[in-house]
């Protein structure tokens, strides 16, 4: 691997023979990053970061799971950017979570450029008092036989909001395309606030596509079962987020960061 | 161990439990038999305190601590944790929250009122190890997810494993036979059994005869719109198979 650093941005070329699997740490000065992911090479990148803004680019048979924890500090507002470049046969694995701020916003654009590509885009807020988090997703299926597979969730306590956009875009020649789209929400209490968008445009027509939004609260059964084994109403609900949350942080393929994800998170 | 008087209960402002009286000790096993609508499952909820179920008078006490006390005013979780169990006629799915943690969970909050050491998860595994062998439970049970993909009798089994676990003194086990094949009901009679003592009491609440076959109760109770019509030994679960529940009705 290369790296190269200026104060503005950080370059990473990952080659084949890069050291296999070692986990990459994005630095987070407030600019920006390149990871270049060369021909079959495979990368882990994982940052806590605040504003920032990453751009990949992946080779044909490239593949990388990257891992952005956002955080903008209490009360503080933060916008992040991926822009992700896809290439024959590649595969991007891509974790977003954040703890909200006073505005926190991503904006995450994936153009899958050739055939077989696959992204796995997940995201995360978890959110509480006031704080709000939004999350943009645009997939453009540009090329035959790619395949994305998005699933945002979010916890929303007290009178907290997330929002998320999610636009697939699949173009007349991406035939065989298959993109899912899914944004499940939790509402703990009564003022949260959830906002789901799915967008799809397609103009191709062998394609397999779908899209959903579940906003739900906290199910007083499941509360009263867990506390009629003794467990006090406060465990019980954190209980209940962590089992919500738990696929989604299953996303994390690397075991060393799906733990220091969920602990971060305070699920583990 | 439990003692309810002249209770009245509704759920939704509709009066379920009418005047129900109940008295039990340490020892006894006791049956409560009645028709559908009857208030049998109403009577497991109002005693575990599900927020929806309300006393509108009357009382129920719970012995803890060797004084009986009215437990109105206490959480589901409190009475939990002073050793009243429930199982569930319709255990709750919850996605998500593995089976061993939330055994972990409930034996440790259990365990901490009562100063007990919490265990880690490596000395909790081996400890549920041993009470799942009696209920014939494949291990892979305690890593899905709580009730999620379970069938009907492997939920109740889970009910049974959850009392092996938390050893209560008082339990009320709600209609556990329904949904049973008899090699199911055998299995979770022997372990509703095996945690049977002189300290501990039992309410089965049944639609059949069948289960008392395996679990022998003491006395047996018929509930029939919110009150106990009649109380009688083992013979009356018998006389009701036979002659159904009409001849107490008239």
């Amino acid at each position: 691997m290369t790296v190269e650093s200026t104060d503005k941005q950080q370059m990473f070329r990952i080659s084949r023979r890069s050291m296999p699997m070692a986990v990459v740490r994005l630095v987070d000065h407030g600019a920006s990053a390149v990871i270049h992911v060369e021909a079959g090479a495979e990368a882990v990148v994982a940052g806590i970061l605040s504003d920032s803004s990453v751009e990949v680019i992946l080779e044909e048979g490239a593949k990388l799971e990257l891992v952005r924890v956002v955080e903008a500090g209490p009360g503080g507002s933060c916008a992040s950017r991926l822009v992700v470049t896809q290439a024959k046969d590649s595969v991007l694995r891509s974790f977003y979570v954040t703890h909200g701020g006073r505005m926190v916003s991503d904006d995450l654009s994936v153009t899958m450029a050739g055939e077989g590509a696959e992204a796995f885009i997940n995201g995360l807020h978890d959110l509480s008092g006031s704080e709000r988090a939004d999350s943009h997703t645009h997939v453009d299926h540009a090329a035959p036989s790619t395949t994305s597979n998005q699933l945002y969730k979010s916890i929303v306590r007290d009178q907290a909001c997330s929002g998320f956009l999610g636009r697939i875009l699949v173009r007349r020649d991406a035939q065989l395309t298959r993109a899912y789209q899914l944004s499940k929400n939790m509402i703990v209490g009564a003022a949260g606030r959830v906002e789901a968008r799915p967008q799809l445009e397609i103009f191709a027509d062998d394609v397999k596509c779908s899209h959903g939004a579940a906003i739900g609260q906290i199910d007083e059964e499941q509360i009263f079962y867990l506390q009629a084994r003794g467990i006090a109403r406060a465990a019980a609900v954190d209980l209940l987020v962590r089992g919500f949350l738990q696929d989604v942080l299953g996303q994390i393929r690397h075991d060393g960061l799906r733990t220091e994800v969920g602990q971060r998170l305070g699920l583990l | 161990m439990l003692k309810i008087k002249d209770l009245y209960a509704s759920v939704n402002g509709n009066q379920i439990l009418k005047g129900l009286n109940l008295e039990v000790n340490a020892g006894e096993v006791h049956a409560v038999m009645g028709p559908n609508g009857s208030g049998k499952s109403t009577f497991s909820k109002v005693i575990a305190g599900h927020p929806q179920y309300s006393i509108d008078s009357g009382c129920v006490e719970l012995e803890i601590n060797g004084q009986m006390t009215d437990i109105k005013g206490m959480t589901p979780d409190e009475r939990a944790r002073e050793g009243f169990f429930l199982a569930f006629q319709y255990p709750v799915e919850i996605p998500g929250v593995p089976t061993s943690e939330f055994l972990r969970a409930a034996y440790n909050a259990v365990g901490r009122h009562h100063g007990i050491e919490a265990l880690d998860p490596i000395d909790f595994d081996a400890f549920i190890r041993t009470r799942m062998k009696v209920l014939q439970m494949d291990n892979k049970y305690i890593d899905r997810a709580v009730n999620v993909d379970f069938s009907g009798g492997e939920k109740k089994r889970n009910e049974i494993l959850q009392m092996a676990v938390l050893n209560p003194r008082m339990a009320i086990l709600d209609e556990t036979d329904s949904g049973l094949d008899v090699d199911s009901m055998k299995i979770v009679a022997h372990g509703v059994n095996s945690l049977r003592t002189r300290h501990n009491a039992m309410v089965v609440i049944t639609h059949y005869q069948r289960l008392l076959d395996y679990i022998k109760p003491d006395i047996v109770h018929i509930l029939y719109n919110g009150r106990i019509i009649k109380t009688g030994g083992p013979g009356l679960a018998l006389e009701v198979e036979n002659k159904g529940y009409d001849w107490l009705i008239k």
